[in-house]
């Protein structure tokens, strides 16, 4: 994120605070994607994982007097979001059917690649059931195209442990696909 | 963990996404020509990321915005501050209810067309009445009214979009007590002529961008209680339109949204709509069973294992959970045919309440005051019957006793700056008014 995009988000915050919804509409239709992203590698089905943002959006929306432009706004909308899809795991111990569930709601619509396809849910279902802590780093980083220094910002973590811990999830990413490989 | 600490196998990641910082890259750099394996390694690593970078994930599309846009409440916290008030009202029904369910005569009579009914147990000398708290705080509530008979949210410091949700929470408020004498009801005709001017053709109540239906199932719930307290409005009509509108507004699942149209409902404001109508069809005024039992249908659907009912779906507590426990005093209320374990809920309903209400200070909220003292005294055991003295006490310490604010409660718990003094005002009468 270039430092003009940090500043429009600021700004549109700040007329946020002001009264103003069309600029929150903006957030959103900026934003929507990544959250939606993240929270589909929490065992979330799709629809769940539109409800989670929808919720995250929710909470910015009714928290917008504590935004203080003194933090990034990307920040503190992935730490709500964070925080809403411990919660949500939590209450649903994260229940792996769910994802499965979601896989067959896409198998439905992707007869014609399905070599492909089977590949790509096999690597979604792998990312899925990496650690939390690992999978966040993954996430923020393939789908919501964050630079190591904004995760280490959202998750509160050294720069250094994002880096290892981004690089211990792509070998274990590389070991699970590699076990399925010779199980086959 | 420091940069510093990191070794070459730690870093093939970071370079992929050039994430390394030079000292890193050099270390990297001479660590991959001293080792084939990690030179390997690194090649794997690079076909894992063209891997995840190829991953295709569900798109978001307009719908997805225009929900989140439509689920945002007004202003800060309205649609948390209608939800908490619309559950603490539910309990206010609880002894009307409970009196209905039990036979009881109401003590009130209609003395003539152009007097309120005075109730007949409302005998004290005159300085007592003025000494009187509840008497107080409708005095304050008297002089607030707008001349067109609303409680104007604007005149208060609040939001236009809830002067009709307000002059219902008011309406509620005089409802809740004894008459003290004539200018009582003359509050009450107007506040009703402004909610009859406020009808439009289909029944809704005001501007139909407004929270239309937060407003519109607290007027009618008001304009209920006004009626069965004073059968001489002969507001039935008014009534019947408004609960037309509320029925033509239920989705097909039997919930309520923000909005006529609207295609997600919620249970801050079906509550509202489904408190109107089980209180028509109990004070006899319209038979909506059909109506209220799809709605109750909805409510089971959002009900999780613990009894608690989610917002939008179970288990989902945006606002928080806590007034949410107490939606399971619907099952007290509504003796007809329900599809919920009576027993089971009212036992989870207690357990809830008293939790919360071990440290009633630590709630501090009007609605909150409200539903400890008329859920605590229905449970009818003596130590539920002293933590709600307990909350009265604290209740007739913060009421104004001088000034031009007399009587009133300051709008300064967390959703005052929602609901300001009316609000405030209007929930601590009714609280008091409660345990009268």
């Amino acid at each position: 994120m270039t430092e003009e995009d940090a500043n429009h988000d600021i700004q549109w915050m700040l007329e946020v605070k002001a009264g103003n919804k069309e600029s929150f509409r903006k957030i959103v239709e900026k934003y929507q994607q990544s959250l939606l992203n993240f929270f589909h590698f929490m065992h979330a089905n799709s629809q769940e994982a539109e409800d989670l943002t929808q919720d995250t959006f929710l909470k910015v929306y009714l928290y917008r007097e504590k935004y203080s432009p003194k933090a990034k706004f990307n920040t503190f909308l992935f730490r709500i979001a964070r925080n809403t899809g411990i919660d949500y795991i939590r209450k649903k111990k994260a229940v792996p059917t769910d994802f499965e569930d979601d896989l067959l709601e896409d198998n439905k619509e992707t007869h014609d690649f399905e070599e492909e396809n089977e590949k790509k849910r096999e690597l979604k279902k792998v990312v899925s059931e990496l650690p939390e802590k690992l999978k966040n780093v993954v996430v923020m980083s393939y789908y919501q195209e964050r630079k190591y220094q904004e995760i280490a910002d959202i998750l509160e973590i050294p720069l250094g442990t994002v880096k290892s811990r981004m690089n211990y999830a792509m070998k274990l990413i590389k070991e699970k696909i590699d076990r399925k490989k010779s199980d086959e | 963990m420091s940069d510093e600490s990191l070794k070459p196998e730690e870093l093939l990641a970071a370079h992929i996404h050039n994430e390394t910082s030079l000292d890193e890259e050099t270390l990297l750099k001479k660590a991959l020509g001293d080792n084939p394996s990690l030179s390997t390694e690194l090649e794997e690593f690079k076909q894992i990321d063209a891997k995840l970078s190829s991953l295709e994930l569900p798109q978001a599309g307009d719908l997805l915005t225009e929900k989140i846009m439509k689920s945002l409440p007004a202003t800060q916290s309205s649609a948390a501050f209608w939800w908490v008030v619309a559950a603490s009202l539910f309990l206010a029904s609880i002894s009307f209810f409970m009196s209905i369910s039990k036979n009881v005569t109401l003590e009130v009579t209609d003395l003539s067309k152009t007097q309120p009914i005075i109730s007949k147990s409302s005998s004290p000398n005159n300085k007592d009445l003025d000494n009187n708290p509840t008497n107080k705080a409708i005095a304050w509530l008297n002089k607030a009214q707008s001349e067109s008979g609303s409680w104007s949210a604007e005149d208060w410091g609040t939001d236009v979009k809830y002067t009709i949700g307000l002059t219902g929470l008011a309406l509620l408020a005089y409802t809740s007590i004894e008459d003290k004498d004539a200018s009582q009801f003359k509050s009450i005709s107007k506040a009703v002529q402004y909610l009859k001017n406020q009808q439009k053709e289909d029944g809704h109540f005001g501007d139909k961008n407004f929270n239309q239906l937060y407003n519109q199932g607290i007027a009618t719930v008001a304009l209920i209680k006004a009626q069965e307290k004073y059968p001489n409005l002969n507001l039935q009509n008014l009534i019947k339109k408004s609960l037309a509108f509320i029925t033509k507004s239920q989705m097909p699942k039997g919930g309520w949204g923000y909005f006529e149209k609207d295609t997600q409902a919620n249970t801050s404001i079906s509550v509202w709509q489904i408190h109107s109508l089980i209180l028509a069809k109990q004070t006899k005024i319209a038979d909506y069973s059909a109506e209220i039992k799809k709605g109750l249908f909805w409510f089971k659907d959002v009900m999780d294992n613990d009894g608690q009912f989610g917002y939008r779906r179970p288990n989902d507590f945006p606002f928080g959970r806590t007034a949410l426990n107490f939606m399971g005093s619907i099952f007290w209320l509504y003796d007809d045919d329900v599809p919920f374990n009576k027993a089971e809920s009212k036992i989870k309903f207690r357990e809830s309440l008293e939790q919360i209400a071990v440290s009633p200070k630590k709630y501090m909220n009007y609605y909150q005051f409200y539903f400890l003292t008329t859920a605590l005294k229905e449970l009818k055991r003596k130590k539920h019957f002293q933590l709600a003295r307990m909350v009265q006490n604290i209740l007739l310490k913060k009421q104004i006793k001088s000034g031009p604010m007399e009587g009133s409660w300051e709008p300064n718990d967390t959703w005052g700056q929602t609901g300001g003094r009316i609000y405030s005002t209007a929930m601590a009468t009714i609280s008091l008014a409660s345990l009268n």
